[in-house]
């Protein structure tokens, strides 16, 4: 399945309601909804990537997104949501990377959270297979079992 | 056991009679003998004896007093041996070379009757002496007294030279003499007599065979008297003494009273005028014939079945009810052997000894080419046994195994015997069937273990340990303990122990119910084992101590034994424990350890919990493969579960930044 064919999927439950409310909101609050457009442009891209992931990992984007996209909608809203100022940072590049790096942050914790906790299982794993052997090494030899054929093979 | 052994020359016996080993002295009563003396009274001669075969009924031997016995002071027992106190003999023995005849008073005075009481006592008692005969019968010096060195030191009559015999038990070899009957002391008392009055011993120079036809020709008295009349008025009294039928014989209560002017009546034996040729011999009696029989068996049968004999019976001897009871005899064991109810193959044997006893009711059993009295065969067997082990040969004892058959025939065909049998003879073969049956073990060993469960004095007829004559099982374990033991290679194939101290053992056991395992259960053990939890039983019930050289002999098979054990530690402990048991001698304890079936089965259950473990523990290893792919799924939503939280935790933060600070 790749992130088109999901795409066009999200899209195909899009309903026509929800079209006309969003070119309600366009027209009505051009700035605000441009902008934040914008800034949950991350969390769209990770939800159309990493359709495994699902929505699970573009809830975490959005959090990170909004903390950091909270100062200039904030200062948008100061500004009682002027166009000059929504265009502003619309194309303000550092504000808007910084919005895309906390949303890419997010999918690397989850990236690399999964990655340690998959290492911290192994390691854990692989210490009780080996006391599982000891343990069955030494009721061997204590009750003079022979080892068998085939020794079971060590999990990796 | 009282007393104690000072060192290897000199034991005491008794509490305070020490025995000199160094000193060894002419024998007396046939049973060695060493110079002794009484700690308490120093200066009497006293004689410290070793019997070596001591008759089942010492003890009643040891008790008896009378002024014609030399008594037994003092018995007891050291090293397991029966050792006893005598004084030594007061006087030469009574038919030394040279002495003169004795007049007829002083024989009254000074043998008749003493003997005579002294035999009533014995009569009373149950015993009989057997033992009244030249170099055994001592002059009091100073007295026209004899005195009889003392009793029941050897098997009765072994010693006993075949003059002073009485027929019935002079064909027999010396060991198959039996205790016999007071009857047969009556004829030795005869032959005393005879010989004191003549001034030698009768028949002097002649080979026991020749002095054995001679009396079968013509009885023995006319054979010693040389068929002259004696000169004196004791001649009927040696007449009647000397019969050879012992029913004629008077009795010691007929003596003790006797005079100069009692006479005796004895009916002649009835002889043929024409003698029966059976092969080279000449016979005359009925009682000679049946001896030839034994002699001459073909010769005899041929004589039998032409109908030969019943012929010179009837005609010569007048004897026709005795032809009728041999062809009694005759057709009942055709019949019954017709009919399968005896149990020998070989039934020639049998009928012969039945005809012989049916000619000479006194005769002894003829029975396997030997002629004895059956009362005798165990005592028979130890002996043959005994002479073959302290001979130190190691061929096979012939004389022991047809001793073993002969046995063995007589203790499963007994019943057979009770008809037709003189009764005497069928007595003493119920005797010996019911000692049999009283015997748990089966087989040749119940034989083998007669001699010992009749006689408690018997000692261990090992080879290894005969010449220390070792009665008491307690005693032969100490005794195993400090002797050369076989190797070890020779402990794991063939025991610590060997067949005659099994035996001995075994009879021992039984005797005083020990509680060891049975001889069935130690036979489906290895003989070493066996061995060991025989003399582990034996240490336990006598509290004989550490055995420590018997311990580390058997160390190294129960060493060997602990591999039965699964469990590694168990059989490591348990190792340690085993030759610490053997360090300090004690059997009990190593058996305990290596055979204990609830360790055994716990242990047996304790593997079967470590495959069943093990067995757990695979599946543990296999079901941690197998959940690497859910487990793969949970990291994953652990991972977006972190980052939703640090995400919210970082929107809270943003929002506090903004709105709050």
């Amino acid at each position: 399945m790749t992130g088109a064919t999901v795409t066009s999927k999200a899209l195909a439950t899009v309903k026509w309601w929800q079209v006309i409310g969003l070119a309600i909101v366009l027209v009505v609050f051009p700035a605000y909804s441009l902008v934040s457009l914008a800034y949950l442009a991350p969390v769209l891209v990770i939800y159309a990537l990493r359709p495994d992931v699902g929505e699970s990992a573009a809830m975490p984007a959005l959090f990170f997104v909004l903390a950091v996209a909270l100062h200039p909608l904030h200062a948008l809203w100061l500004e009682g949501g002027d166009w000059a100022t929504g265009r502003a940072m619309l194309t303000d590049v550092r504000s808007l990377c910084a919005v895309y790096l906390a949303g890419a942050s997010a999918w690397v914790i989850v990236d690399l959270a999964t990655m340690a906790l998959r290492l911290v299982h192994l390691r854990a794993r692989k210490a009780q297979a080996a006391r599982l052997m000891e343990e069955a090494r030494m009721l061997r030899a204590e009750w003079q079992i022979p080892e068998p054929e085939a020794a079971p093979a060590e999990p990796t | 056991m009282s007393g104690s052994t000072a060192d290897n020359t000199r034991l005491t016996i008794g509490g305070h009679y020490l025995i000199d080993l160094r000193t060894s002295q002419p024998m007396l009563s046939g049973c060695p003998a060493y110079r002794a003396a009484d700690t308490l009274a120093p200066g009497a001669a006293l004689l410290g004896l070793a019997p070596v075969m001591p008759p089942p009924d010492f003890q009643d031997f040891a008790a008896l007093r009378h002024p014609a016995l030399m008594p037994i002071i003092v018995q007891d027992i050291q090293g397991g041996a029966l050792w006893a106190i005598c004084n030594g003999p007061p006087g030469p023995a009574a038919l030394a070379e040279g002495f003169s005849p004795w007049r007829e008073n002083h024989v009254i005075e000074g043998v008749v009757r003493p003997f005579a009481g002294l035999l009533q006592l014995l009569e009373r008692t149950g015993l009989t002496a057997r033992a009244i005969r030249p170099d055994n019968v001592f002059c009091v010096p100073g007295s026209h007294q004899l005195i009889l060195g003392p009793l029941g030191l050897t098997p009765p009559a072994l010693h006993q030279p075949v003059l002073f015999e009485p027929l019935s038990s002079a064909v027999c070899q010396p060991i198959g003499r039996g205790a016999g009957t007071i009857a047969c002391d009556m004829f030795s008392l005869g032959v005393l007599i005879l010989s004191l009055v003549l001034g030698r011993q009768p028949l002097a120079g002649l080979s026991d065979d020749e002095i054995l036809q001679r009396r079968f020709e013509t009885g023995s008295f006319l054979a010693y008297t040389d068929g002259h009349p004696l000169p004196s008025a004791l001649s009927t009294l040696i007449a009647a003494l000397l019969s050879d039928d012992p029913d004629l014989r008077p009795s010691p209560n007929d003596l003790v009273n006797v005079s100069q002017r009692t006479v005796f009546s004895t009916p002649p034996d009835i002889h043929a005028r024409l003698p029966l040729s059976v092969g080279p011999a000449k016979v005359r009696t009925v009682r000679a014939l049946a001896w030839h029989a034994a002699r001459e068996p073909t010769a005899f049968s041929a004589l039998m079945q032409r109908r030969v004999i019943a012929r010179w019976l009837q005609r010569e001897l007048e004897m026709g009810g005795l032809v009728h009871a041999i062809e009694h005899v005759v057709s009942d064991m055709t019949l019954s052997s017709a009919a399968g109810l005896t149990k020998s193959s070989d039934s020639a044997t049998p009928m012969l000894s039945r005809i012989i006893n049916v000619l000479d009711p006194a005769a002894p059993l003829f029975l396997g080419g030997r002629w004895f009295w059956p009362e005798a065969l165990p005592t028979m067997l130890a002996y043959a046994q005994l002479s073959h082990a302290l001979a130190g040969r190691t061929d096979p004892n012939t004389e022991e195994h047809q001793l073993t058959s002969i046995l063995s025939y007589l203790v499963t065909n007994g019943d057979s015997f009770q008809r037709g049998t003189p009764p005497a003879i069928a007595r003493q073969i119920m005797a010996l069937v019911h000692l049999a049956r009283r015997s748990v073990a089966r087989g040749r060993d119940r034989v083998l273990r007669l001699p010992f469960d009749e006689n408690p004095f018997l000692p261990c007829l090992s080879p290894r340990c005969a010449k220390a004559r070792i009665a008491q099982p307690q005693a032969l374990l100490v005794w195993l303990d400090g002797s050369k033991l076989p190797t070890s290679e020779q402990v794991g194939q063939s025991g610590l122990l060997d067949a005659a101290m099994r035996i001995f053992f075994d009879s021992n056991i039984q005797r005083r119910a020990i509680p060891v395992l049975s001889h069935a259960q130690r036979a489906a053990l290895p003989t070493w084992l066996a061995d060991l939890s025989l003399l582990a039983g034996m240490q336990t019930r006598f509290g004989t101590g550490p055995l420590p050289a018997i311990a580390a002999r058997l160390l190294p098979d129960a060493l060997s034994r602990l591999t039965v054990w699964r469990s590694l530690s168990t059989q490591k402990t348990r190792r340690g424990q085993v030759q610490q048991a053997a360090a300090r001698g004690d059997l009990e304890r190593m058996i305990g350890l290596i055979e204990d079936p609830d360790a055994l089965a716990r242990d047996a259950a304790g593997a079967t919990g470590a495959i069943d473990a093990i067995a757990r523990i695979n599946d543990a290893l296999e079901s941690l493969e197998t959940q690497a792919p859910s487990a793969e799924a949970r990291f994953r939503e652990t991972g977006n579960f972190l980052a939703l939280t640090s995400g919210i935790v970082a929107a809270l933060v943003g929002c506090w930044l903004e709105f709050i600070r």
